[in-house]
Formats: structure tokens, C-alpha cells, sequence
């Protein structure tokens, strides 16, 4: 009985510490056929409901999977008393056509009334990650060529994933996408591996889960084991492998605060600043007047700021920073002085060590706009930047209690380039890590004016940066092959 | 007689339908792939009698443009541009062919514009670039020292494939015309790999159609419009359009900036229109929309004229339309257009 006890609280001991209990890469099943875990290269599997649910839900964890039923959110409160028995991990709530925040409150309420039962809100708002191509098919069938921009067209889920951050504090950001698959060839042959792939890098940069649409005759062809099916996955493996392998507990690194309120004005300008690698965090409009400021050296509000928040803008103009106020409107404190310059869409005012922007509009053009606040932010010394890179997203993260960065890297354009990247701080020690390379390749360090540069020597689809102040670790400057 | 003719037309017809039915494309799914390269994103869509030969054909156009961004890229320091502005100030430098013949091919255009489209504008619009990303705008001071190292008539070309610079500053930038050949090259790739309809995209920027999509009279093109209200479209047909526009104006800044250098002031171009050129291969059109952003409409019309084949349009942000041609038209859908010299 004495060691039974002690083998329970060990078991509660391991699932209280271990890393995330589920993987950041979930795959949904519609097929009664499971392959074995080995062959996915996963463990969780998220079932939808429906008559085999309870079969392919009992055949997945025979098979060792982690299972999460997926549970429409009209649904949720009456199906969670039968879900712990049925000994699945959790149920993932499908807004449908509820609100995240009204997902959210349903979620809440579960969880209070079932404290065993894990329960996720999954954001189906997500894009299929990409670049995109400038050719696309209109409705009749013709092919068109446009041209908005010659830049490349990133379509890219960081802005959704800091959001998400905010709304379901109480789960790692969790999102699902439709595969666009718009020209009949690509719908007869359904997602490339390359797009699998590129999927589970994104996720695994953004530190979020994504759940992933597999379609029905690769999930039958894979439970087969059909070899043209194995060779095909065999090539996403690596990439789910190492979307899941991160260091946990890592912090993501912003310099510069977005203010969003309720409405979406701030999403698309929010969208392009992550494609421009200005790295951000959300805030909502009641954290402006606390701590959230600190650290920030620019400050980006789309939510009307109240007498509080105006208060906190102005302190933080005071010491410094560059706050700049879309649309604004209203009449602010600063405006008893003078502007410095002052036209019929912009007003800029010194305040104290640093100025407030005001945008006298919304903004019509995001690209535009994060290209300004890039500029803005390049004034001081930037978290990061990146050179020969327009393809590719970097997102810097730092270890808790300590100096060290690891900076998450996605290529959208899958094909290796060498990407050069200066980041704020100074560090002795880089190592670079990839799925097709393993762990891990030392890189050269070189000082830059309070920065360290460093070259990415060949960025495939997905890379990450071990940046430390302190002496090299047992692995640098060797190249182990990947698992 | 009457039933005759109606016979002839019929069987005249059916003959028409079985011939488009029997041809191969007429049921191929077109394959669409992209790259990226030089920058931006090449797109080429192309229809063959199977998949995986439009696959195959479309792999090699951009092995083309890969290799030839080795060639052309002044980012690069082993490429062949990079080589050649290192030396081409001590020497007569041989380079390859395509280097050579994308720089000779560009010298009309300079002459055409009397220098306003220029190649060695590079030192300056460099400086111009770092204003944009955030830099000081370039002093007049600053200016004036870069202006003898512009000038296209600083650059003597030595047939067969030899070039040397005249200024010992000079440097070469082809981002106004090296993306128009790179589309050229990959075109006449895919036509030696048997492709008769395909759509070559460097960007959106430069655009090459070859023949046209089964059931169609061309491939469509929808140009670019800063007023969303123009519509205006073009059907491409062996032929190609490009699009210049100067960079957007700073919505938080004052400061004017701009990648588009009018080599002749020093100054970045000040407009705010968006010019698309329809001519008969991407080189053209690449150059001749920089060129017409440059000169603008007034004297754009005067170029237009002297070529043939081309056609240009001017949409400015309020959705004024001007356009001219000496030969393809434009579809506009909705637009308040000012024409003259033959054009719509």
C-alpha cells in the first residue's frame, strides 16, 4: 500500500513537471485505421465527433496516442461529463460561429466545473502558412496575374498567436487552418510535404500548437503503411520532430507594445509588423496603466486610450519612449505645447525624454505603416534584425533568469538562404540548430555597437539560434546528425 | 443554298470544337509553381500534355533564374555584377554573355530617356535605400560627390563580352531591368522544353505570357491601381507588362524617400502614379515602366510613339487614367482616362 502510494505521487510528480503534456503539433483524425505513433512521429491526435468518435478515440490511445476530442462549442458543457471516462486527455472547444472570448468563457466554466478535465479553445481564424505566389485563379476560372507589391507575400500566424496569448491565458495559443489549395491540380493532390512541413515550423517558431488537417486518403494510406504514403510523411517528420523540441519555458522577447482593444483595426497593421520582424506584444487597454510598459521602448495604441491610459502613455513618452496613437481624437495633456510638426494626418509632440505620434487616422495602408515603426524602432538599438531575409520570421525568446536568447527561425520560402542576424545584447557562445542539420553548428559572433551579428549560414525551412553570454557548451562546434 | 451554308458553318464549327477538344491542353490542368528569387517571389504557371512535363519544364526555367541571379545580383559578392564592379574601373573586364547583353541591352533605354533611366544609378539610390530604412536623408553635399560616379555614357562596351567604367566610382545596378531578363531567359526555357502556354511572374512586377490558357484569348492581368477604382486589366498574349512605383510616402514621417532615383537631380521621384507598360518581352517592359515613371506622362506619350507594340498606362492614386499606345490595349472598367496619340 506504502508504495503505491509513493508510485502515485511520483506519477503526479512527473505529469506536474514534465513539459507540455501535449505535443505543439496535433494531428486531426477522421479515419476509424491509426497508424502507430512511430509512423506519425507524434502522440496526440485530435478526433472530431461523430459516430466512430468513441472507436477511433479508444483505438488511438491503445496505440499510446494522447487524445483530444474536438467538441463543437453548443456541445462542450454537455459532453465533458462523459469525456474523463472515456480516459481521453482533453477536449478541444470549436468556437463555430461564437466569439474567442466567448469561447473562452465557456472554457472557463468547464474547467471550473471539471478541475480534471484539460480543456482548449482551438482559434480556427488561422491562415494556411505561406508565401505566396503573385498568379492566382478568380472565381470564373481564368488565371490572373496582379500586382500589389513585388515584396514577397507572407501569409504568417504570429499576429494571431500573440492575440491568442492575451484571450486563453490559460493554454498555450492553439489554432487550425484550411489548407488553400485554389488550383485543381493542387486539389486533386491535396498539401505538399513541403506544406506539412512548413506548418509545423511555423508553430514550432511561434511556440503555439497547431492542429493539422490530414487528408482522409493519406490518413487510410499511412494506417496502411503504403509505401509512396511513408516516404511522403517521412518528409514532415523532421519538422514535427523539431517544432516539438524547443527549450519550455521560454519567454518571447517584444521591445515595442501594441494596444489592442475589441475591434480589429490594429490586426492587420499587427500582421506586417511580425512580418517585418518587429518583435511585439499585445496589450489590452486596462494593462497600460500597470507594469506592462517596462521594457518597451515603443509604444503603438489603436484602442482610444481613457484618462488612465492617456496618464500612462504620457509617463512613458516622459522617460523616454515613442508612443504613437492611431486615429487619435480626443485632446491630450501634451497638447499644451506646441507640435513639432503638425499636418493634416500626423501631429508629433515632445513630451519629456521622448514624443507621442498622432496618427489623425486610421491606418490605410499596413505595410506602409510597419515599415514606419521598423524605422522608428532601428532609431535605437532593435531586439532584432535581419538582412537578406524577406521570406523569413524571427522570433527571440529568453530563458528565465538569465541572459541568454534562443531565437526561433521560419523560412517561408523553404529554400536555403543564408540569413544575417544582429541581435541587442552581447554574446560569446551562438549555436545553430535545424532539422536537416541536427544539433548543433557553432556560428561566429561579431560585435556591433551594443549588438551581436551573426550569419545563418543555410536556412532551410526551420532553424533556431542558442545565443549565451557565458563559455561554449560540450556540443558547440560540432555537427550532430539529426535523430 | 441556304441550308448549305448553315451545313458548312456547322461542320465548320464542330470541326473548330473537335480540334480545341482534341488538343491536348484543352483538358490539362495548368501547373503552378513559385520561387523564390532576386528578391521576390517568380511564379510560373504553364500547361503541358502531363503534369509532371509541365513540373519538369518549370524546374528548369528556375534553375534559370537562380543561375542567373548569381549572375545579375549586386547583394551578392561572388556574383558576376559584383565581379564586375570591383575591376571594371582598372581594366576591360570579360564577362558572360547574359551580363553583357543585359547592360547593352539596357543602354537604348538610357538614350531613348536621354538618362534618365540609368543603370549606374546605384551609388545613389543606395543612399536613398538607408534613408528609407531609417537613416539620415542624404545631404546635397553627399550628393554632389556621388555624381561622377552616374552616368550611363561612363560605361564602354567591348564586343564581344568586355566591359569597362569610365568613372572610378561607377557601379552597376540592374534592379530596373535584370528581373524583365531573368522572365525572358525562363521563357525561352520553357519553349525549348516544349511549353507553348505558360505565365512567368517575376514579382507581379514583370509579367510574360506565352500563348494563352485553353479557352481563353489571353492571360489575364489585373495592374496594379492606387485607387482601386480605375479596374484597369491587360490580356497578355506573347507578350509581357511590367509595373513601376515609387516607394509609398512615410505615413509617420516627413522625410521624402524613395527607391526610385531620378539620376539626373539626385532626388527620389516625386509621384505617386503607377505606370504598367505592355510590350512585346519582359526586358522591354521592365526598363520602359521605370523609364515612363521617370519622364512621366508627358514625355512617356513622345516614347510611346517612337516604339512598337508598346502600350503604357498612368493611374494615379485620385483614379485618373492616362494611357497611351502604339499598338495593345488596355480593358478599363471604370475609369476617368485621358488619352492621346492613338491610345484608348
Amino acid at each position: 500500500m506504502k508504495i503505491t502510494r509513493w508510485t502515485l505521487a511520483l506519477v503526479v510528480a512527473f505529469v506536474l513537471f514534465a513539459a507540455p503534456s501535449w505535443g505543439r503539433v496535433l494531428l486531426r483524425w477522421t479515419q476509424p485505421a491509426v497508424p502507430a505513433r512511430e509512423v506519425l512521429g507524434l502522440d496526440s491526435l485530435v478526433i472530431p465527433g461523430g459516430p466512430n468518435e468513441a472507436v477511433v478515440a479508444a483505438r488511438a490511445r491503445q496505440l499510446g496516442y494522447r487524445v483530444y476530442l474536438e467538441v463543437p462549442l453548443p456541445r462542450g458543457s454537455a459532453i465533458s461529463d462523459t469525456v474523463a471516462a472515456q480516459g481521453v486527455s482533453g477536449i478541444i472547444l470549436e468556437p463555430g460561429e461564437a466569439t474567442q472570448v466567448q469561447a473562452e468563457a465557456a472554457a472557463a466554466k468547464m474547467r471550473l466545473s471539471h478541475p480534471g478535465l484539460l480543456v482548449l479553445v482551438v482559434d480556427r481564424t488561422a491562415k494556411e502558412p505561406q508565401m505566396r505566389g503573385h498568379s492566382i485563379v478568380s472565381n470564373d476560372g481564368v488565371l490572373e496575374a496582379s500586382s500589389p507589391t513585388e515584396q514577397p507575400w507572407l501569409d504568417c500566424n504570429l499576429a494571431l498567436v500573440r492575440y491568442d496569448a492575451i484571450l486563453h491565458p490559460a493554454q498555450v495559443p492553439l489554432y487550425q487552418f484550411d489548407w488553400e489549395l485554389p488550383e485543381p491540380l493542387q486539389r486533386r493532390e491535396g498539401p505538399s510535404a513541403g506544406a506539412y512541413a512548413l506548418a509545423a515550423a511555423e508553430a514550432g517558431a511561434f511556440h503555439a500548437d497547431v492542429i493539422l488537417n490530414v487528408r482522409e486518403d493519406l490518413q487510410t494510406r499511412l494506417a496502411r503503411g503504403e509505401v509512396g504514403a511513408l516516404v511522403f510523411w517521412a518528409r514532415v517528420k523532421p519538422y514535427l520532430q523539431f517544432a516539438q523540441s524547443s527549450p519550455a519555458k521560454l519567454q518571447p522577447q517584444a521591445d515595442i507594445g501594441v494596444v489592442a482593444d475589441s475591434g480589429y483595426d490594429w490586426f492587420e497593421p499587427a500582421n506586417l509588423m511580425a512580418r517585418h520582424n518587429i518583435p511585439f506584444r499585445i496589450l489590452t487597454p486596462a494593462e497600460l496603466s500597470g507594469g506592462a510598459l517596462h521594457g518597451l521602448n515603443l509604444l503603438v495604441t489603436f484602442a482610444a486610450p481613457d484618462h488612465d491610459a492617456v496618464a500612462a502613455v504620457a509617463k512613458f513618452a516622459s522617460r523616454g519612449g515613442t508612443a504613437v496613437l492611431v486615429n487619435a481624437k480626443g485632446m491630450y495633456p501634451w497638447h499644451s505645447a506646441r507640435p513639432i510638426r503638425s499636418n493634416e494626418a500626423v501631429a508629433d509632440y515632445a513630451v519629456g525624454k521622448g514624443k507621442v505620434i498622432e496618427l489623425l487616422k486610421a491606418v490605410d495602408d499596413p505595410d506602409t505603416f510597419a515599415s514606419d515603426i521598423r524605422r522608428l524602432m532601428d532609431k535605437s538599438v532593435p531586439l532584432i534584425s535581419l538582412w537578406n531575409a524577406l521570406t523569413t520570421i524571427a522570433v527571440p525568446y529568453k530563458k528565465p533568469n538569465s541572459a541568454d536568447l534562443v531565437v526561433e527561425l521560419v523560412n517561408y520560402a523553404q529554400d536555403a538562404l543564408p540569413v544575417q542576424v544582429r541581435v541587442k545584447g552581447t554574446f560569446s557562445s551562438i549555436r545553430y540548430e535545424s532539422p536537416e542539420d541536427g544539433c548543433c553548428r557553432k556560428l561566429q559572433a561579431r560585435p556591433e555597437k551594443g549588438s551581436t551579428e551573426f550569419v545563418v549560414p543555410r536556412l532551410a525551412t526551420a532553424g533556431r539560434v542558442y545565443l549565451s553570454a557565458g563559455p561554449d557548451e560540450k556540443h558547440q562546434g560540432t555537427t550532430v546528425p539529426s535523430p | 443554298m441556304r441550308w448549305n451554308r448553315l451545313a458548312v458553318a456547322a461542320i465548320a464549327l464542330a470541326g473548330l470544337q473537335f480540334a480545341a477538344a482534341a488538343s491536348p491542353l484543352a483538358t490539362a490542368l495548368p501547373v503552378h509553381q513559385h520561387k523564390y528569387a532576386m528578391g521576390t517571389v517568380f511564379d510560373i504557371v504553364a500547361y503541358a500534355d502531363s503534369p509532371e512535363r509541365a513540373s519538369s519544364a518549370i524546374e528548369k526555367a528556375f534553375e534559370e533564374i537562380v543561375r542567373l541571379d548569381e549572375v545579375m545580383s549586386n547583394f551578392k559578392p561572388g556574383s558576376d555584377l559584383s565581379r564586375l564592379n570591383r575591376g571594371a574601373h582598372f581594366q576591360v573586364e570579360n564577362v558572360v554573355p547574359d551580363l553583357y547583353r543585359v547592360v547593352a541591352e539596357s543602354l537604348p533605354y538610357s538614350q531613348m530617356s536621354a538618362g534618365k533611366f540609368d543603370i549606374t544609378v546605384g551609388p545613389l539610390s543606395g543612399l536613398w535605400k538607408a534613408a528609407l530604412r531609417g537613416g539620415p536623408v542624404p545631404s546635397a553635399a553627399q550628393l554632389a560627390r556621388l555624381e561622377p560616379c552616374v552616368g550611363y555614357t561612363k560605361i564602354r562596351m567591348v564586343p564581344p563580352r568586355g566591359i569597362e567604367f569610365l568613372s572610378p566610382c561607377l557601379q552597376i545596378d540592374l534592379g530596373a531591368i535584370g528581373k524583365g531578363y531573368a522572365v525572358d531567359r525562363a521563357v525561352e526555357i520553357l519553349k525549348a522544353q516544349g511549353i507553348r502556354c505558360a505565365l512567368v511572374n517575376a514579382g507581379g512586377s514583370t509579367i510574360y505570357g506565352m500563348g494563352s490558357p485553353p479557352g481563353q484569348a489571353g492571360w489575364a492581368v489585373t495592374l496594379r491601381d492606387p485607387s482601386h477604382r480605375v479596374g484597369a486589366r491587360a490580356s497578355l498574349h506573347n507578350n509581357a507588362i511590367s509595373t513601376s512605383e515609387q516607394t509609398a510616402a512615410s505615413l509617420l514621417e516627413s522625410k521624402r524617400a524613395g527607391h526610385i532615383v531620378d539620376p539626373r537631380t539626385g532626388q527620389p521621384v516625386d509621384t505617386t502614379l503607377a505606370v504598367s507598360v505592355l510590350a512585346e518581352n519582359a526586358t522591354a517592359a521592365d526598363a520602359l515602366s521605370t523609364t515612363l515613371l521617370l519622364v512621366g506622362p508627358g514625355k512617356g506619350r513622345q516614347l510611346v510613339a517612337k516604339t512598337t507594340r508598346t502600350a503604357a498606362i498612368w493611374i494615379s492614386p485620385e483614379g485618373q487614367a492616362i494611357t497611351a499606345s502604339s499598338g495593345p490595349q488596355f480593358y478599363l472598367q471604370a475609369a476617368r482616362t485621358l488619352s492621346r496619340g492613338g491610345s484608348r
